[in-house]
């Protein structure tokens, strides 16, 4: 037989925009007969000859490289993230790995409550059912039904992991949502609708801060998982801090208040050593808020500096302002706590106002003239606030969209071509090229 | 052969690897980068080794003749068995998990220089007269590693490797399309610290 009849098989192929290649491999070699006996092949698989000890764990091993290696047998595939951790686990491909809770709460805690948590964080008010995203919280009580052949470690159900946290930041944020919340109440306005978009824990603590007003809807479309670029358990983490003040809030009416975790898009770079847990936003499109009667949008966002809307709700903004929807932003630090020293020897802890005073709180109606009928009396913060001037895109126009956006949320699966089955995630222990920046060269 | 004594019988064969990745910048007409994409055999589910080996002769003459363009590179020969077989699987996860690519487009502009990496790396069958001979040429010491007159050498000599003696190779281009090419900010990321500037 010639070298050209012993051919090499192809086994990836990669072709890409950004990248295109291609794997072989020679088949025949593998099934040349060795001077290794197939029974002697057997024992050393099994650890059994002298010298020789392989344990399970090798075996798994073995099959798991050999198995990548047998380039015939598995292609690589994109799927969607959050359908791979519904099928094979929160974690899956890190099976043996797991979250971390800076901040932990110390306050006592019913763990059994938490399977109850997408019930009770789901939305009061029954316009904002359909937009409620629970597939955040519908991951603690989530029994994978299948196992991946390249992932076998047990998974800790996510509820046993989650630990409530508390940190300073939601306390801050909290107290701006309850002063927003008051200062809604204060004063007849027009409908409006508020979303706000902060961090996942200071988003939910914002939420729970207004809830006396503002009835929220979170929007939390991902899962949390050990390699998330999306630090998802956070956000889970500080839901369930807050758990018992949702589960004792009753039906109502009150306006509504997206909440959505900015960190949705977070910086995504590497499929090797991170897991693509991001996903976009979805808010209300105009006909519906037409439909409520809103006319006003109140977008909250971290800071001052925050003079665009991430670019997923683009679209929705341009959509708004074309129907006539006035958008405006407020940074959540434009609701600042009272340091004066009056203030302080008052009340324990500092109350929040918008401009930081209580005498500048009611310029918020200056800023935002929704007011119906005359603004209360107050003073002119001396803090920038360049989102009262924000103006919507008029057009339906999306090019800040990265043209990665079709990727998002999804990971690199391998697939056995023989069987269909999925073998494992391509999340490596390390990834090839760190691995190899510190590895030597030459002979 | 059942699947589980063919992969046994992988372990028994034991390999050297050799490996060479460059990153060269993308000439104005994209010359290069389209010589080397239009060369990759990603078509073909087989290759014959006559046809391997045309395939890398004239991709090691086209990465000699444009050595001028790279700046940093790297190569790797082990005969190491164990070593040899996880660096190739790295080598080819670094393909599968598209982890060097550019996560989105940018537009090509005469102002900014832009890299295409080319990358192969191919299982020998160890001690075969193929690795002996690379072995050889890859007896380099550690001051002249990164000389480019070393590249140059091991391309040449690349050529004669018989494919008879290769048991598995993959090779890969970034990018596809040269709007995607990578920036000089994309290989300042430390994944890409591996690559050294060529001397």
């Amino acid at each position: 037989m010639t070298d050209d009849q012993q051919p090499f098989k192809q086994g990836h192929v990669i072709n890409l925009p950004g990248i295109i290649g291609a794997s072989w491999w020679r088949e025949s070699l593998a099934d040349t007969p060795d001077p290794v006996s197939r029974r002697a092949a057997i024992r050393v698989a099994l650890g059994v000859t002298a010298g020789s000890v392989l344990g399970f764990g090798a075996l798994l091993a073995l099959g798991h490289s050999a198995s990548v290696e047998d380039g015939g047998e598995l292609s690589v595939e994109r799927k969607s993230s959050l359908e791979m951790q519904r099928s094979y686990g929160w974690s899956f491909g890190a099976a043996s790995e797991t979250v971390t809770f800076d901040g932990a709460s110390t306050r006592p805690f019913e763990r059994s409550t938490l399977p109850q948590l997408a019930t009770d964080l789901s939305p009061r008010s029954p316009d904002g059912k359909p937009y409620y995203g629970a597939t955040l919280f519908e991951s603690l009580g989530a029994v994978p039904p299948l196992k991946a052949e390249g992932d076998p470690e047990n998974i800790t159900p996510l509820e046993q992991v989650v630990t409530p946290i508390h940190t300073t930041d939601m306390d801050r944020a909290y107290a701006q949502g309850d002063a927003l919340a008051k200062l809604l109440n204060e004063t007849p306005h027009e409908s409006l609708l508020v979303i706000v978009d902060l961090d996942g824990p200071s988003a939910v603590a914002f939420a729970a801060g207004a809830s006396a007003g503002l009835a929220a809807v979170f929007a939390f479309d991902n899962w949390p998982h050990p390699r998330g670029v999306v630090k998802a358990h956070r956000t889970l983490a500080a839901a369930a801090y807050y758990q018992p003040l949702f589960a004792q809030l009753t039906p109502s009416r009150l306006p509504l208040l997206m909440v959505l975790d900015r960190q949705r898009l977070a910086t995504y770079s590497d499929d090797a050593t991170q897991f693509d847990n991001r996903y976009t936003a979805r808010v209300p499109d105009a006909s519906v808020l037409a439909s409520w009667g809103v006319r006003r949008v109140l977008y909250v966002t971290p800071t001052a500096s925050d003079l665009e809307e991430p670019w997923d709700l683009t679209a929705d903004f341009s959509t708004y302002a074309a129907a006539g929807i006035d958008v405006k932003f407020m940074s959540a630090d434009a609701i600042s706590p009272d340091y004066s020293p009056r203030a302080v020897s008052v009340h324990a802890a500092p109350r929040y106002y918008y401009g930081g005073h209580p005498q500048t709180h009611g310029w918020f109606w200056r800023d935002y003239p929704w007011a119906r009928g005359a603004p209360p009396d107050a003073e002119d913060p001396s803090f920038a606030r360049p989102g009262a001037r924000y103006r919507a895109p008029v057009q339906a126009f999306n090019a800040s969209s990265p043209t990665s956006a079709a990727r998002i949320g999804t990971v690199p699966v391998a697939v056995s071509l023989t069987t269909g089955a999925v073998l494992g995630a391509m999340l490596s222990p390390r990834s090839g090229s760190w691995n190899r920046s510190y590895g030597s060269s030459g002979s | 052969m059942e699947p589980f004594l063919r992969k046994l019988r992988q372990l028994n064969m034991e390999h050297s690897i050799f490996a060479m990745e460059l990153c060269l910048r993308l000439d104005a007409a994209c010359g290069v980068q389209q010589h080397l994409r239009g060369s990759l055999p990603v078509q073909s589910p087989w290759l014959g080794v006559g046809a391997k080996w045309q395939y890398y002769r004239h991709i090691a003459q086209v990465l000699h003749d444009n050595l001028h363009l790279a700046e940093r590179g790297c190569w790797d020969y082990f005969d190491d068995p164990e070593r040899a077989q996880n660096d190739f699987e790295m080598w080819k996860n670094g393909m599968l998990t598209a982890e060097g690519a550019r996560p989105d487009q940018r537009v090509l502009s005469l102002s900014e220089p832009r890299y295409i990496t080319f990358t192969m790396a191919f299982l020998l069958i160890r001690n075969s007269p193929s690795d002996l001979m690379l072995r050889r040429s890859c007896d380099v010491p550690q001051a002249s590693l990164w000389n480019r007159a070393v590249f140059a050498r091991l391309l040449q000599d690349f050529g004669r490797v018989s494919f008879a003696s290769v048991y598995a190779d993959v090779s890969y281009l970034i990018p596809r399309d040269p709007p995607w090419a990578l920036t000089a900010e994309d290989l300042a990321d430390p994944k890409f610290h591996y690559l050294r500037s060529l001397v």
